[in-house]
């Protein structure tokens, strides 16, 4: 079975903004919320979230404009 | 259900049930804790290698809690034989050794880690407060031990029949000890003392039937177990022989750990350097 990359991402209070806090290899979704929950454990969180990498959709990214800009030129 | 701030104001009687219920799954956590730390550079991959050492120092803290609660109870049943007299711990058979293979582990912590739960779920639902509040976080935490079976048991299904039966092996040996756990029906049982007296939200048949619930699923069909559906519930069908079996520490006979094992959950090897806890 294939490992899939997922991005984890937590908030320690309601209030707080998600932040990205690692990554973790897993066969599936299941084993990417039990993995991220144990491996990400140092702090009291109220929330986390694991995110297939391949559902995150690109919409910036700085290397691509600069390589784009070398291009035009 | 009666409630209570404090377990020193229930009656005596009920703070013997709850010293003896409290010291089985504190002892059975801590050997627990050993069990999954044995694996924490040995299982199939890498993160369920860092998985493994967290669930383990998840199961020895929940131990610590649990002792804590029974100091404060004058019924403590820990005396100073526990450092040299393996027969007075708790723990069950499926805990005497070390899992042999990843497949034993992911048993160990289907039957023994659920059935563990179900019974601090209990409290954590149950009317003392002090117990009530301390347990929530334990069983919040407990969800993705739950959910880490669950996903092992899934993969190793689907694997070579020789894991299959590997898995159907484990589970004949450690399923009957978890039902023991519940003893037996239509006698005098502490767990139902404890719910009388309002220290668990249920007794005996029904923690018995929480667990065949949260369980039984796991196997698929796949792994064979002496149950069967009636009204929408699980229900056991095999007869248990009770010769032997106690009510204080909820099993048959008395543990038979190997030397390295009860020199490490008894704190031996750092007694031996002057470290004392």
């Amino acid at each position: 079975m294939a490992k899939k990359l997922y991005e984890v991402f937590a908030r320690k209070e309601r209030k707080e903004p998600l932040s990205h806090i690692g990554t973790i290899r897993a066969i599936s979704d299941d084993f990417a919320k039990v993995y991220a929950r144990n491996t990400y454990d140092e702090e009291n969180w109220v929330e986390m979230f694991v995110v297939p990498r391949v559902a995150m959709i690109t919409t910036l990214r700085m290397e691509l404009i600069i390589d784009l800009g070398a291009t035009e030129e | 259900m009666s409630t209570t701030d404090r377990v020193e104001d229930l009656p005596g009687s009920i703070r013997q049930d709850l010293a003896d219920w409290l010291l089985t799954l504190a002892d059975n956590k801590r050997v627990l804790g050993l069990r999954y730390g044995e694996w924490c550079v040995g299982a199939p991959e890498l993160e369920a290698d860092v998985t493994i050492s967290a669930m383990a120092q998840y199961e020895l803290g929940h131990a610590r809690l649990l002792r804590g609660v029974l100091g404060d109870l004058p019924e403590d049943p820990r005396d100073g034989a526990r450092r040299t007299e393996p027969s007075t711990w708790r723990s069950l058979p499926a805990l005497d050794r070390p899992a042999p293979t990843w497949t034993e582990l992911v048993v160990i912590n289907a039957l023994v880690d659920n059935l563990l739960t179900v019974n601090l779920q209990a409290a954590a639902q149950g009317g003392i407060k002090v117990l009530s509040q301390r347990l929530r976080k334990v069983v919040s935490e407990e969800h993705f031990h739950s959910l880490h079976a669950e996903a092992w048991f899934e993969r190793l299904l689907s694997g070579p029949d020789t894991i299959v039966e590997r898995l159907q092996r484990a589970t004949d040996a450690v399923w009957p000890q978890c039902i023991a756990w519940f003893g037996p029906d239509g006698v005098d049982n502490s767990l139902d003392r404890l719910a009388a007296g309002g220290v668990l939200d249920a007794g005996a048949a029904e923690l018995r039937s929480r667990f065949l619930a949260k369980t039984v699923p796991l196997f698929q069909g796949a792994v064979r177990i002496p149950v069967e559906q009636s009204d929408g519930a699980w229900k056991m069908i095999a007869e248990i022989d009770w010769d032997g079996w106690s009510e204080a520490s909820r099993r048959h006979g008395s543990p038979d750990f190997d030397q390295a094992s009860f020199a490490m959950i008894t704190g031996a090897h750092a007694r031996a350097m002057g470290v004392h806890d």
